[in-house]
């Protein structure tokens, strides 16, 4: 196969754009050095993620970041369903949360100018978030006691021996 | 210098691996074309002339099971028989995007809209680029090359005749084509520094489908290998775009895909269609980079994804034949070692065909045989090689279906496989040997997508409760592994104070809890399917 200077030369500019384009990174010396960037609105649980939802609904009016709250509260009604499955909150419990959130993303991005017709829907959400909330917070309680129920046998089997 | 030798010999060893199994199915197919469809048989199975042979090619690249590297001796027979440049471009282009086990592995990632519309855009972007491909070479009068063999051999002497060819073409212009698309890896890898792509891609950078393009040309994936590597991206909320351009230009086309057509069409042809394909796939890229960012994903900042493209060892790392022996040999799944050892056999066996008795097949397929009975009826009736041929490629189609169901069990059997994997991991993030722990991850990973997908292929749907947890526990598998790599890091450098030290260990105790919690109810939400465990 005879390769001409113009088709070497191809391969070289190749190499060359390869190096520049990995010399734009610096070399990792860990896989690990770059950690999961957590967003500051990232909610703990679904109480907070109604308490950070009801905070933008209040303040997106009056703001001047208008823009970036409603970016926010986009965010946090899209995480709503990854939150509320994070808790003891059964399948036909967090349905719910699912639809609402789903219902709510087909209508963003949301405006401004038209951000009061959906107060209504948010707030709802909103509401529905706390009551959810309080289910799974009684059902983790309930989960604990039977974990102890079921732990207690072995303990008290230890004990005698 | 070191580094980036032994790095590139690496990637080039593990990509040789990984292409062994479907290479060696590339030979399998490429010897039924050329023994049992023959000519006009093949130009017939890619649509002839017609208008259609663009969509049938793409579509018989879809489901036959090959890659970049297996779809080479495909190529080869197919321009040797005469099938025009589109359809072997739409071909080309369309078999190592997706197979029947890719594309439902694919359904698992982000959305299922997002790979069957990744399927409906590679279908737009082979007809374009077919299109033009063929107005290039209307003029052209298409014949087919002869082969010199004998025709209306058939049984037990053809079969023999199909294994000596396809090893035969292992030792030829494949093996060299072959060689050449594993050279990609080995540039890559030693040019690339160790995690130089994690950045690269993120979804508010406006340049990401443009860098991905840049360096996807010497990429050489297998179709699962990219879906998991599409998946790791959607998880990470990196560019839609970014990743519609590895998956055309990464796993599509390899460097030998382009050296070939540059050999077989001439520079400045290939140019013209390098250029339209790049065209092509970055304006599709740019178009749906917006519209498919997944919902409710934070971008992550970085991707894992690439990591298996750069150089495996660190800048300072000391290198050894055992390092490479190490990373190269020991890593490799049994699988891969399977599929290399088959791969040297049949180059061997080649290699004896073609330089030790040349003409054994001519005068293995030219010695009498006893007169056929043509008017045989009943099992022992004459079929024609057609129809053998397109059973054969029925069959292989058929294998590939039972296969997804074998590579995707049912879910009792997955969460059993799970139950096992997450022991493995739980305990040795528990008791500080985070070696077994990292090597346990993925796996774990891994099986939660089969777990999708073997319910998705039984029960025909995948309820979004189930999609929320698996998508869950794979998030949190991934944290955790990066606190383990932390630990991992502290501990050899010894820099942590005692404090953070116990802080960290906290952290990990925290992290396997809340997996622990999370692995419950996927196991609930797949096995008590639509009742609560309640």
């Amino acid at each position: 196969m005879n390769f001409s200077y113009r088709q070497i030369g191809i391969c070289v500019m190749f190499a060359t754009s390869l190096l520049c384009l990995s010399g734009c990174e610096d070399a990792q010396h860990s896989l690990h050095e770059i950690d999961h960037e957590v967003p500051a609105h990232w909610p703990t649980s679904l109480a907070d993620n109604a308490d950070k939802i009801a905070s933008r609904i209040e303040s997106i009016p009056s703001s001047s970041n208008a823009n970036i709250l409603i970016a926010e509260l986009e965010d946090l009604v899209e995480w709503s369903p990854e939150i509320a499955a994070d808790t003891d909150l059964t399948e036909s419990q967090w349905e719910p949360i699912f639809a609402a959130s789903e219902n709510l993303r087909s209508q963003f991005p949301l405006k401004a100018d038209t951000f009061e017709l959906m107060r209504p829907e948010l707030t709802s959400f909103c509401e529905l978030l706390v009551t959810s909330h309080e289910i799974a917070e009684s059902q983790t309680i309930a989960v604990k006691q039977d974990d102890a129920v079921q732990a207690r046998p072995a303990a008290n089997l230890e004990v005698e021996n | 210098m070191e580094v980036m030798i032994a790095g590139g010999l690496i990637r080039g060893l593990q990509g040789l691996a990984s292409a062994a199994p479907t290479l060696l199915i590339g030979l399998m197919i490429t010897a039924m074309l050329h023994y049992y469809l023959g000519a006009e048989g093949s130009k017939r199975l890619f649509g002839g002339d017609s208008i259609r042979s663009l969509p049938q090619s793409w579509l018989i690249g879809m489901l036959l099971p090959v890659c970049s590297i297996g779809v080479l001796p495909i190529i080869l027979e197919m321009k040797r028989i005469g099938i025009r440049r589109g359809a072997i471009t739409a071909f080309a282009l369309s078999a190592p995007l997706f197979n029947p086990l890719s594309l439902l592995y694919g359904l698992t990632l982000s959305r299922p809209i997002v790979i069957i519309g990744f399927a409906v855009a590679s279908l737009l972007v082979v007809t374009l680029l077919g299109l033009i491909w063929d107005r290039m070479t209307q003029l052209e009068e298409l014949i087919a090359q002869p082969d010199g063999e004998p025709e209306g051999v058939i049984g037990l002497r053809r079969l023999m005749a199909c294994f000596i060819y396809s090893a035969r073409l292992l030792t030829g212009k494949t093996g060299l084509l072959a060689l050449i698309a594993v050279a990609g890896l080995v540039l890559l890898g030693g040019l690339l520094p160790h995690g130089a792509l994690q950045t690269s891609v993120e979804q508010s950078d406006l340049w990401a489908p443009l860098k991905m393009a840049a360096v996807a040309l010497p990429i050489y994936a297998t179709p699962m290998l990219t879906m998991s590597q599409l998946g790791m991206m959607f998880d990470h909320g990196n560019s839609p775009g970014a990743s519609f351009c590895l998956l055309l230009l990464g796993t599509g086309i390899n460097l030998a895909t382009v050296f070939w057509t540059a050999r077989s069409y001439g520079i400045r042809e290939t140019l013209v269609w390098l250029c339209s394909l790049f065209v092509i796939v970055l304006g599709l890229a740019y178009l749906i980079n917006k519209p498919l960012i997944p919902p409710g994903v934070e971008p992550a900042g970085h991707t894992h994804a690439f990591d298996i493209y750069t150089n495996p060892l660190h800048q300072g790392m000391g290198v050894s034949l055992d390092v490479v022996y190490d990373q190269a040999v020991t890593k490799l799944a049994m699988t891969d070692k399977v599929g290399l050892i088959a791969l040297a056999v049949v180059f061997l066996i080649g290699l004896f065909f073609r330089y030790v008795i040349p003409n054994f097949v001519n005068r293995f397929m030219q010695a009498p045989v006893a007169e056929i009975d043509r008017s045989a009826k009943g099992l022992n009736s004459i079929v024609s090689p057609r129809i053998v041929g397109l059973t054969g490629l029925g069959g292989l189609v058929a294998l590939s279906i039972v296969g997804c169901f074998a590579y995707y069990p049912d879910p009792s059997e997955v969460l059993q496989e799970m139950k096992l994997a997450r022991v493995e991991v739980l305990s040795g993030a528990l008791t500080g040997t985070y070696d077994s722990a990292l090597h346990w991850i993925p796996v774990l990973d891994e099986w939660s997508r089969r777990l999708e997908v073997g319910t998705a292929i039984r029960k025909f749907e995948l309820r979004p409760y189930q999609r929320a947890q698996t998508a869950l526990l794979r998030k949190k598998l991934e944290r955790l592994e990066h606190e383990l790599e932390h630990a991992m890091d502290a501990n050899k450098s010894s820099e942590q104070d005692a404090s953070a030290n116990a802080a960290q260990t906290d952290e990990i105790k925290a992290m396997i809890s809340s997996i622990g919690r999370t692995s419950q109810r996927v196991s609930a939400a797949f096995r008590y399917g639509d009742l609560d465990p309640e």
